[in-house]
This record gives C-alpha cells, sequence and structure tokens, in this order.
C-alpha cells in the first residue's frame, strides 16, 4: 500500500465508517445503545427489529430478549456499545477535530461530530415531550454552571434547579432522567499510603452519568478515603461533578433556543 | 424484513467492512504495531511512508491515535487507537463467525451476490501476501513459513538444517514474518505458526 496521499482518503473511510455506526445514523446501534431496557419501551421504539428477522439479527449482535432487552457479557453488542460512547468522545474532542480537518484537508465545520448529531436527535425527539423544554432549561443550566466542587453543591443546584422551574413533578421528574441516572463507574486510582501508626487508602472513581439517552453530559469524580489505625473513623467520601461536551452542548442549545 | 431495516443492515455491515485492516491503510497501520507491541522505527516508515515520512502528518497522527514515537513506535494502552484496534479485533471476529455470515448472506443476498467475507482470513491473505512481496527476504520467507507449518514448531538450528539457508538470512526472514504475525516465538526459542495460520493453512498454498 503507497502513494502521496492515499492516507487521507482512508482516514475519510474511517471517519466515515466510525459516524456511520453512530445512533444518529443507524437503527442496529441506537438499539444497541439503548439497551438494556424494557422489552414493551423497545417494542414500541423499535417495531421492525423486533420482526422475526430483526431479533435473529439482534440474537447475532449478541442482544438477549426475554422480558427485558440486555446486552450478552462478550457479545459484539457491549464491544459496540463501549464504541459508540469512545467515538463520541473521541469526535467532539477539540484538538482531534482540528488536527483531523486539517490532515484531510477539510474545513473543520464540515467534521463529523457522532456526539452533536446523537444529541440533536434526541432533543428533536423530546421536543414532542411535554417535559423537553425541561430538559432544555436543564442543559442551559448546567453548561453555565461548568462543574460543582462537591456533593452538597450538585444536591443544591437540583434542589433550586426544582424550585425555580415549578414543574409538574412527573415532567421535572422525567427531564431529570434524560440528564442523570445509570452511573457507570471505573477505578482510575488506588494507593496506599502507610506509617508505623497509620495506613491510608485513597480510591478513585470516574462515574459517567448516561442519562435514559447516554447524553453523558455529567462526569462525576469520586474520591474515597479509608484510614486505618486505632483511630479508624470509617471511610470519608467525595465528589466533583464536572459537565462534559459543554462547548458541544451550548452550541446547539443556542440553535435550538433561537 | 422491510426495506428500510434491510438498508440499515447494508449500511451497518458495510461500516463494519470498511474498518477492516485489509481493507483500511489506517487500521492496518495500528493492528501492525499492536501485533508487535513495540514496533521498529525505520521498518514502520519503510512499510508506510506515507503516514510516517512527513514530520506534520506523523506528529498529527500520533495526537489522534494517541502512539508513542521515537526509534520505537507503540500504542498507548488507554489511547483511542488501542481501543480502535480492541472494536476492529472483535469485527474480525464477529465475521468470521459462520452463523452470522450464513444470516447476513440469507438477508442481504442481492447486496452481497458473493456473500459478505471472513475478515479474520481476508486479513490474514493481506499479512502473507505483504510479507511475500518483501523484495529481499520475502520468497524465503513464506518458504520458511511453509517447513514451520509442516512441522509445526521449529528452532532456529532445525531450520538451518532443514532448508540449507544460513542463520543470518533465516533471522531476517523470522523477523519478516514476526512483523507480519504469522509466526509466534515461544519460550523455548522455537517458532509456531500464528493462531489464524493454523486455522487456515491453505492460505499460504495460494502464494
Amino acid at each position: 500500500m503507497n502513494g502521496n496521499t492515499m492516507y487521507r482518503e482512508h482516514l475519510m473511510n474511517l471517519l466515515n465508517a466510525l459516524t456511520n455506526l453512530s445512533p444518529s445514523r443507524n437503527i442496529l446501534s441506537q438499539f444497541v445503545l439503548m439497551t438494556p431496557n424494557d422489552f414493551q419501551v423497545l417494542e414500541c421504539s423499535y417495531p421492525e427489529l423486533m420482526s422475526k428477522d430483526g431479533m435473529s439479527i439482534l440474537s447475532l449482535l449478541g442482544i438477549e430478549i426475554n422480558g427485558t432487552v440486555s446486552r450478552s457479557r462478550g457479545g459484539f453488542a457491549e464491544v459496540l456499545f463501549k464504541q459508540i460512547h469512545e467515538v463520541f468522545e473521541w469526535l467532539d474532542d477539540e484538538e482531534i477535530r482540528s488536527r483531523l480537518a486539517k490532515l484531510l484537508d477539510i474545513p473543520l465545520s464540515s467534521m463529523p461530530n457522532p456526539y452533536a448529531e446523537w444529541v440533536e436527535c434526541v432533543l428533536q425527539k423530546l421536543s414532542q415531550k411535554s417535559y423537553g423544554p425541561i430538559v432544555i432549561k436543564l442543559l442551559n443550566a448546567l453548561v453555565q454552571r461548568g462543574r460543582f466542587l462537591s456533593e452538597n453543591e450538585w444536591e443544591y443546584f437540583l434542589e433550586e434547579f426544582k424550585r425555580k422551574t415549578k414543574a409538574d413533578p412527573f415532567d421535572l421528574e422525567k427531564a431529570l432522567k434524560v440528564v442523570i441516572g445509570n452511573r457507570d463507574c471505573k477505578k482510575i486510582g488506588d494507593k496506599t499510603f502507610s506509617s508505623t501508626w497509620v495506613s491510608i487508602r485513597d480510591i478513585e472513581y470516574l462515574c459517567l452519568e448516561h442519562g435514559v439517552y447516554h447524553l453523558d453530559v455529567i462526569c462525576v469524580h469520586e474520591r474515597e478515603r479509608i484510614t486505618y489505625g486505632h483511630r479508624y473513623t470509617g471511610p470519608e467520601r467525595s465528589s466533583t461533578y464536572e459537565v462534559k461536551h459543554k462547548k458541544t452542548i451550548e452550541n446547539i442549545l443556542r440553535r435550538v433556543i433561537t | 424484513m422491510s426495506i428500510e431495516l434491510k438498508e440499515q443492515l447494508h449500511n451497518f455491515v458495510l461500516s463494519l467492512l470498511a474498518l477492516s485492516p485489509s481493507r483500511n491503510y489506517i487500521t492496518q497501520f495500528l493492528f501492525i504495531v499492536h501485533i508487535n507491541r513495540s514496533l521498529d522505527y525505520r521498518i514502520a516508515e519503510e512499510a508506510y511512508p506515507d503516514l510516517l515520512k512527513n514530520e506534520l502528518v506523523r506528529e498529527a497522527l500520533a495526537k489522534i491515535f494517541d502512539l508513542s514515537i521515537t526509534d520505537k513506535i507503540s500504542l498507548e494502552p488507554r489511547g483511542y487507537g488501542a481501543k480502535l484496534v480492541d472494536f476492529v479485533k472483535e469485527i474480525l471476529s464477529l465475521f468470521e463467525d459462520g452463523n452470522f455470515r450464513a444470516k447476513v448472506n440469507a438477508l442481504l443476498k442481492e447486496e452481497f451476490p458473493g456473500g459478505v467475507p471472513n475478515l479474520a482470513r481476508e486479513w490474514l491473505e493481506v499479512r502473507v501476501r505483504g510479507a511475500a512481496s518483501e523484495p529481499t527476504y520475502g520468497q524465503q520467507a513464506i518458504t520458511i513459513l511453509r517447513k514451520i507449518m509442516d512441522v509445526g514448531r521449529a528452532k532456529i538450528d532445525e531450520l538451518e538444517g532443514a532448508l540449507n539457508v544460513s542463520r543470518g538470512v533465516l533471522l531476517q526472514c523470522l523477523n519478516l514474518l514476526k512483523i507480519y504475525g504469522l509466526v509466534s516465538e515461544e519460550y523455548d526459542g522455537s517458532y509456531r505458526p500464528s493462531e489464524e495460520l493454523r486455522r487456515y493453512p491453505d492460505v499460504v498454498e495460494g502464494v
């Protein structure tokens, strides 16, 4: 394989393939992203995939359908689910996007952004729901705030949002579930410091709040400190909350609101 | 099956196929780096001049795919390049599954009249052809590979005696086969055909 600018064609093909596998463009990827879920919910949203042929495709991809629909451990759907999130992150990173645009010799605005496409898709769908405007208000409040330095700050923000919105409690609950919930944590650190009298263990987790539609807006950095010794006081916990994809969401909201 | 679902499945399969290292120069490069864990820069530059000779392209690719490029090239373990390789490995496994191919072939007869390919086999074919086409040692490397496949595993001394090839040439050829992931070196210094070659030995016969 050789040639001076052949890499451009292949890089473009790679980006197109990854973008075409994203949930805004493919119903199979969208279905995978929305699992696990209740059979009835998915049957209502994706009736064509619940046909005989549809279900046999899903089964080959590693989707288990009983009373509920889930991704089987180690199946292709599980891998695709992870990859969709990786691509959301990768192609929404400004530095990556500008480097790719330069390499491909295309304007930055022509670069595909699967995450932005997905958010637009979800907001479009939610615009027909009674709680759609609350989701937009919540996203707006979150991107304006950017981060919360403690659990208390976060809780206070949520309480204030609920109080100021004065929305129907049912709609409010639904709107919150779009953004918060389905927490997915991975351990990113586990260190122990020991001296003669005391031993301190610091554990860190990075958690992504997927929400119902995987808008992945909130990332929580959790820290737990356990002190062992004669003055054992139990674990101390602290958390910071970071709003992810801030610039992209801001741009989309600007368009949606105007 | 509805036309719309058929179209979605077709696009899904086409996108997965397009990511295969047998069809995409970029994923191929990432796979070769992954197979070798740490690839000698000079060898990589010779094989992929388009990606590595130009400093700007090289540096951009290193940032985009989280590659470490010094006198060796490797993938950062948690970087996107490594994650993409892991994903593509799963695509190869999916298309190696006869059940998956048979079902897709039945549903997309018109779209894939020749059937969807076994990507694991296709990638192996590309690697064997790649090794064979190396101008200096390619042909001898294939002869050595055949010998190793015949006996199952062989040490350098045994190959030297059986093939009447100098040790220097033998080492170069084995190195070439290792770069393409066609043989692996065992703890006792013997060489074995790769797992994929053991599954598809006939790939070498066609070269």
